[in-house]
């Protein structure tokens, strides 16, 4: 109970606070740089560039070694075929 | 002369050159038709990798560039902010140090008595007293004056380009100097507080709140046109936000409901299926982006980099309404960043910032970012403006776009509601919290601009931020060497069995 009204009153702070500076703003002041680092650093989290997306399992690779074994077969069969009086 | 019937040698070597004649015609079809898209037919292996989206390459070496998980954060108030007590223990340590220095005319005085002046300002806006703020700046200003900075600063030219190119020559330059870069804060405090003092009154009709709104504003454009790249450009959009705002005084209905604060019309209909946040990239073009993300880059590859980011804002007739100095079209984590940094640094919470980041991520296709901006921005509906009529058609608008998102993603909106709830409330506990932890730590004697003032709370409670996850990058896949080497093996061998078969056809007829 205590905990909501806590946040109740945090949001009616930030309303209020808002109501009073309708319009954006940008301060400046010495430390605002250092708070905007801080901000930015937060999202400093990269994806690694290998860390590769989910693969799609063994079927590129069997239908690999089937587009292999055909592309083969033709060659071997057409020679043979072809060679024969 | 006799026909003798061929050997069974030649006959052999016939059909061997015939069958590798097309195999070798296969081979070059293959290679002209191009291998990939058989590839991706044929679904053979590829070489996954992720591609950085070029917003990623911030608009100037080593800025700050935009992470879409920035957006969600904010909007759930995740981010830190301070409280009275830490503004107040700021304004007497100014204070202090104001009271401690001389303030005499023509006395030689130290950067340090200048920047107690802009924190003592600050301080009086962040505590509600922004003319206050104002009178402290006005003093800075008269000193700077008093030392010699330049008292008129023409913005009659402020365009983007002149921004631009005032930027890169800074850039080689290595910054403002001192005296430059303490002149741009006084200008862009003074506006900002000016503009804070008066607005509420301006939207009432107060001719002279009015006035001041336009005093402010000029600030604002003497603060860009001294520092044009300094806080990610956010200057350049709290202008924007300003005039849009000041152009909304009359017929408010015509611009606050079909235009968001940088000039991009409000998204009507269903959702646009082909929103991205970069068009398609080219080997060569995701090449690109990956140098200006290295320490190489400089501001012209940054530029050449930020190229193919998705561009927003700036419709004709906004640019008519506003007259204001975003009349083009910009890359769209440029207005983001800026109204981030507004919300964050700035004012706070604002069902125009709300709005204006909702309409940008449903532009790029966002569409959960999207929906939780509009319902940040529903909830802080009243006030949107003081004109009943416009308010309820902004919660219309709202209302159409979340359902238009939900229906598009086929999502539970309920769903989607209670995570909202929980998030924002995670927000708002963990930020009343903090400010909770600096009260208590001024009390006990902590100075609040020390390095480790907030140590034991981030140990206690962490980051507030999320991770910024995959969303600004894409997944891409690239044909395997092997792969290719396949298709050439598969067309070789469909050719060489064509090559076979006219082979068996020719002796077939007796030919050969």
């Amino acid at each position: 109970m205590m905990r909501r009204l806590a946040l109740s009153f945090a949001a009616a702070v930030l309303v209020t606070a808002g109501t009073a500076a309708p319009a954006a703003a940008c301060i400046n002041e010495p430390r605002t740089k250092h708070e905007e680092r801080e901000f930015r650093s937060q999202y400093d989290e990269t994806l690694e560039r290998d860390e590769k997306p989910a693969n799609e399992g063994i079927l590129p690779i069997v239908r690999a070694v089937v587009v292999g074994a055909v592309g083969a077969s033709l060659i071997g069969g057409s020679a043979w075929v072809a060679t024969r009086p | 002369m006799t026909n003798r019937p061929p050997t069974r040698g030649s006959v052999r070597i016939f059909g061997f050159l015939t069958v590798g004649f097309a195999a070798l015609i296969g081979l070059c079809c293959s290679g002209i038709i191009g291998t990939s898209k058989w590839v991706q037919l044929l679904g053979l292996p590829v070489e996954r990798s992720r591609i950085p989206l070029p917003h990623q390459v911030p608009l100037i070496p080593g800025g700050t560039s935009l992470r879409i998980a920035m957006v969600h954060d904010v909007v759930h108030q995740r981010y830190p902010v301070h409280g009275e007590a830490y503004w107040s223990a700021r304004l007497a340590k100014a204070e202090a140090t104001i009271a401690a220095l001389p303030d005499v005319e023509g006395v030689p005085i130290g950067s340090g008595f200048l920047d107690a002046l802009d924190v003592a300002a600050v301080a009086h806006d962040k505590l509600g007293r922004p003319d206050e703020g104002a009178r402290v700046m006005e003093r800075k200003l008269a000193l700077q004056h008093a030392r010699g900075a330049p008292r008129e600063i023409d913005v009659s030219e402020l365009r983007r380009s002149e921004l631009g190119r005032r930027r890169r020559e800074l850039e080689r330059e290595g910054g403002l100097d001192e005296d430059t870069l303490a002149l741009y804060r006084t200008h862009a405090n003074l506006g900002t507080f000016l503009l804070h003092g008066g607005f509420k009154a301006a939207v009432g009709g107060d001719p002279d709140a009015r006035a001041q709104l336009g005093l402010g504003l000029r600030h604002v454009k003497i603060a860009i046109t001294l520092n044009p790249g300094a806080h990610f450009g956010r200057e350049t959009w709290q202008a924007c936000f300003v005039a849009h705002l000041r152009s909304a005084f009359e017929k408010p209905e015509q611009l606050l409901l079909r235009y968001d604060v940088c000039g991009e019309k409000l998204a009507k209909g269903r959702v646009d299926r082909d929103a991205r946040m970069a068009r398609s990239l080219t080997s060569r073009e995701r090449g690109l982006i990956d140098l200006a993300l290295t320490e190489e880059a400089d501001l012209e590859l940054n530029e050449s980099a930020r190229f193919f980011i998705t561009q927003v804002g700036a419709n004709l007739e906004w640019v008519k309404r506003t007259r204001g100095i975003h009349a083009s079209p910009v890359a769209f984590d440029e207005p983001v960043l800026g109204i981030l940094g507004m919300w964050t640094l700035g004012g706070g919470a604002n069902p125009h910032s709300a709005l204006a980041l909702g309409n940008l991520m449903e532009r790029v296709g966002q569409r959960a970012v999207a929906w939780a901006c509009y319902e940040r921005a529903a909830r802080l509906e009243a006030r949107f403006w003081p004109d009943e009529a416009v308010r309820k058609g902004f919660l219309q608008h709202l209302r159409s776009r979340q359902k238009a998102i939900i229906a598009a993603a086929g999502a539970d909106e309920d769903a989607w509601r209670k995570k909202f709830d929980a998030e924002l409330a995670h927000g708002l506990a963990w930020q009343e919290a903090r400010m909770a932890y600096e009260a208590e730590r001024i009390a006990a004697g902590a100075d609040p601009e020390a390095d480790d003032f907030y140590e034991a709370f981030d140990a206690e409670h962490g980051s507030i931020a999320s991770p910024p996850g995959g969303i600004d990058w894409i997944d891409h896949a690239e044909p395997a060497l092997a792969s290719h080497l396949l298709v050439l093996l598969l067309f070789a061998g469909l050719f060489a069995a064509g090559g076979a078969l006219l082979v068996r056809f020719v002796r077939l007829l007796g030919l050969r």
